[in-house]
């Protein structure tokens, strides 16, 4: 399988390591991260537990179209965002991890300023 | 005190051979003589850092996947990626004190006047010189990526694997190649060098 990679064309998957599902760069906040004076029993808590307890044990194991984190250990050491469909792997798009999370960080905060 | 004098020896002992004839042979070489320093650059810093480079050498900090060279010290800057590059030189003091690596750092930080974070990796690989007719043909038999313009030319260079090893290879002329190893593994990664060149030889 060839991954052309965004920075330097196209790379021998040998080369990388495959981490898995990239709604992995998507960590929810952690109890302890939550603002301040809000009781840990409460909803929200238990609803932060959840989601924790989601982000860490629960993936997608999808027949098709599949979003997959990549990393080029033997190349230039970056994070890959890999859209690959599970059956034929065909990779449809590869992006730097870097670049994804930024536009996620982006997203969320002009998301948040509509609020 | 002891009166013993230890002396450092390179990791292959400055191999230098030929292999096939004349005309269309390879010739292996350990590139002796050399430091190399890890150049991490800070996003804010990479302005800066090019300005540096051009007063000091006379180069621009070179595209991912290339590098520059400079008749300073010999001087080749390899951008391996994004927020790295590595400095190889020539290292005309150190030699004399057979010592690559104690002033490579501080000779980097005056050129780049503190523009990027520097690490020394002198002691840390292999360096060997290829060069020949067929040095390419060798070299794709264990080479994942492809060698061939526009793919990979002069001034290119790059980070991979070769058998199970990992390997930066850069290209310095038409037949003319420089790969570096972990020095670790220094005998298994000539091994594999030399058993692609009879191979073809």
């Amino acid at each position: 399988m060839i991954i052309n990679h965004p920075l330097l064309g196209p790379r021998d998957a040998s080369e990388f390591v495959y981490l898995g599902d990239a709604c992995l760069m998507n960590r929810p906040a952690w109890v302890g991260e939550r603002i301040e004076g809000e009781d840990a029993n409460d909803a929200k808590t238990a609803e932060a537990l959840q989601q924790y307890h989601d982000y860490v044990h629960l993936r997608q194991n999808n027949a098709g179209e599949h979003k997959e984190l990549w990393y080029h250990e033997q190349g230039d050491r970056s994070w890959l965002v890999v859209t690959r469909n599970t059956i034929t792997h065909e990779i449809y798009n590869v992006e730097l991890a870097k670049d994804v999370a930024l536009a996620n960080k982006t997203a969320r905060a002009s998301q948040g300023g509509k609020k | 005190m002891s009166n013993f004098k230890l002396t450092a020896q390179t990791p292959l002992n400055g191999f230098d051979q030929n292999f096939g004839s004349a005309s269309d042979g390879i010739k292996v070489s350990e590139l002796l003589g050399h430091s190399l320093v890890s150049m991490a650059m800070p996003d804010d810093q990479k302005d800066a850092l090019a300005k540096n480079i051009k007063a000091a050498y006379d180069v621009n900090l070179p595209e991912i996947g290339k590098f520059t060279a400079s008749t300073v010290d010999n001087t080749r800057i390899l951008r391996l990626q994004q927020e790295q590059c590595f400095v190889l030189f020539e290292n005309k003091a150190a030699n004399e004190a057979n010592d690559t690596s104690s002033n490579a750092v501080p000779h980097i930080r005056e050129k780049t006047k503190d523009a990027a974070y520097l690490s020394d990796q002198s002691d840390s690989w292999v360096m060997l010189k290829l060069s020949g007719k067929n040095v390419k043909t060798a070299l794709e038999r264990v080479c994942p990526i492809d060698l061939q313009p526009p793919a990979f030319n002069t001034f290119s260079v790059t980070r991979t694997a070769m058998e199970h090893l990992s390997v930066i290879i850069m290209q310095e002329g038409e037949n003319e190649y420089l790969l570096f190893s972990p020095r670790s593994s220094a005998k298994s990664f000539m091994h594999m060098i030399l058993t692609s060149i009879e191979n073809v030889s």
